[in-house]
């Protein structure tokens, strides 16, 4: 085998060594906090935005499952909105917890090109005030339907 | 097969496996949120009351009159909050002007309680509350003393203060 052909070998096998945990963490967020409110009414949501996009090697339709590592604290609520220009159907704001939830469905690789994620944080007075906290938001694919 | 097939061929496969593993990393992702919630106290006052004394039973000191016009609206997160109120200046001689606010769910009103430069407490134990909608209710008091005054005016501050 010629050298050349046998250093792309080599560069092909280093190239396909995926990270120990398999997952790509995207930037942080935050912090989103709750600030400020009208007399008589909940205190105002706070939002923020990221993005993702990439290209995936995709076979047939997928869904995006999303999940916390652990709930939010009582009377608060974190939801999340992903929508793309194409290519997949998001299930608009959906609050996060533990159990693994659809975000998205239908989703072909166009949709994860273009990605906006949002984020929305809600707080009733009954929480009180929280100090910063912080919690890991999981995606993953999986088949569809 | 030929050297140039084969290494096309080669190629092919080196990147295809440069682009599997993107394709399995990009399967899972995650993404850390951080969220806090500050102390939030608000309070709000709608309305203009006007209190006009005119009338008196022979014998007795000038009739009190009320109004009951006004609304007031509350916010917190906080515990054991309380609503204080005061007025830039004092009331003329013989002339009082009192108001009592209606208490959110929870708390304690202090009924009427005559305006001071000086804070007074009006509603205590404030804690942990969204609501409008609250009565205030102003009582303006003459003595016989006090006699004639034209129309005037006192801007009522209210605050709430002290939730933990």
């Amino acid at each position: 085998m010629k050298p050349r052909v046998l250093l792309l070998l080599v560069a092909g096998v280093l190239l396909c060594r995926s990270s120990p945990s398999g997952a790509q963490s995207l930037p942080n967020v935050g912090p989103m906090t709750v600030n400020s409110a009208s007399a008589g009414t909940q205190p105002n949501q706070v939002t923020a935005t990221s993005f993702y996009s990439s290209i995936l090697i995709l076979s047939g339709q997928q869904r995006v499952i999303g999940y916390l590592n652990a709930n939010m604290p009582a009377n608060t609520t974190l939801s999340v909105k992903l929508t793309a220009p194409s290519g997949g159907t998001s299930l608009g704001n959906v609050n996060l917890d533990t159990t693994p939830r659809d975000l998205v469905i239908a989703a072909t690789a166009p949709f994860f090109t273009n990605v906006t994620i949002l984020y929305t944080f809600k707080a009733t007075v009954l929480a009180g005030v929280i100090p910063a906290s912080s919690r890991t938001v999981t995606y993953t694919l999986g088949t569809y339907p | 097969m030929s050297y140039f097939a084969r290494r096309r061929c080669l190629v092919a496969i080196a990147l295809f496996g440069a682009a599997l593993p993107l394709a399995l990393q990009a399967q899972t992702a995650t993404q850390t949120v951080t969220f806090a919630v500050n102390a939030i106290n608000q309070v709000a006052f709608v309305g203009s009351p006007s209190l006009t004394i005119t009338t008196a039973i022979a014998g007795s000191a000038p009739m009190s009159v009320t109004d009951a016009t006004a609304s007031w609206a509350v916010t917190t997160n906080q515990s054991t909050a309380k609503i204080t109120a005061s007025i830039p200046t004092a009331m003329p001689a013989g002339l009082t002007l009192s108001v009592n606010l209606g208490a959110p769910a929870g708390a304690t009103s202090a009924l009427f309680k005559p305006l001071a430069v000086a804070s007074v407490d009006l509603v205590t134990n404030v804690t942990k509350v969204a609501q409008g909608g609250m009565s205030v209710t102003y009582k303006l008091d003459a003595t016989a003393a006090a006699g004639v005054i034209t129309s005037s005016t006192r801007v009522v501050t209210y605050t709430i203060t002290g939730g933990v």
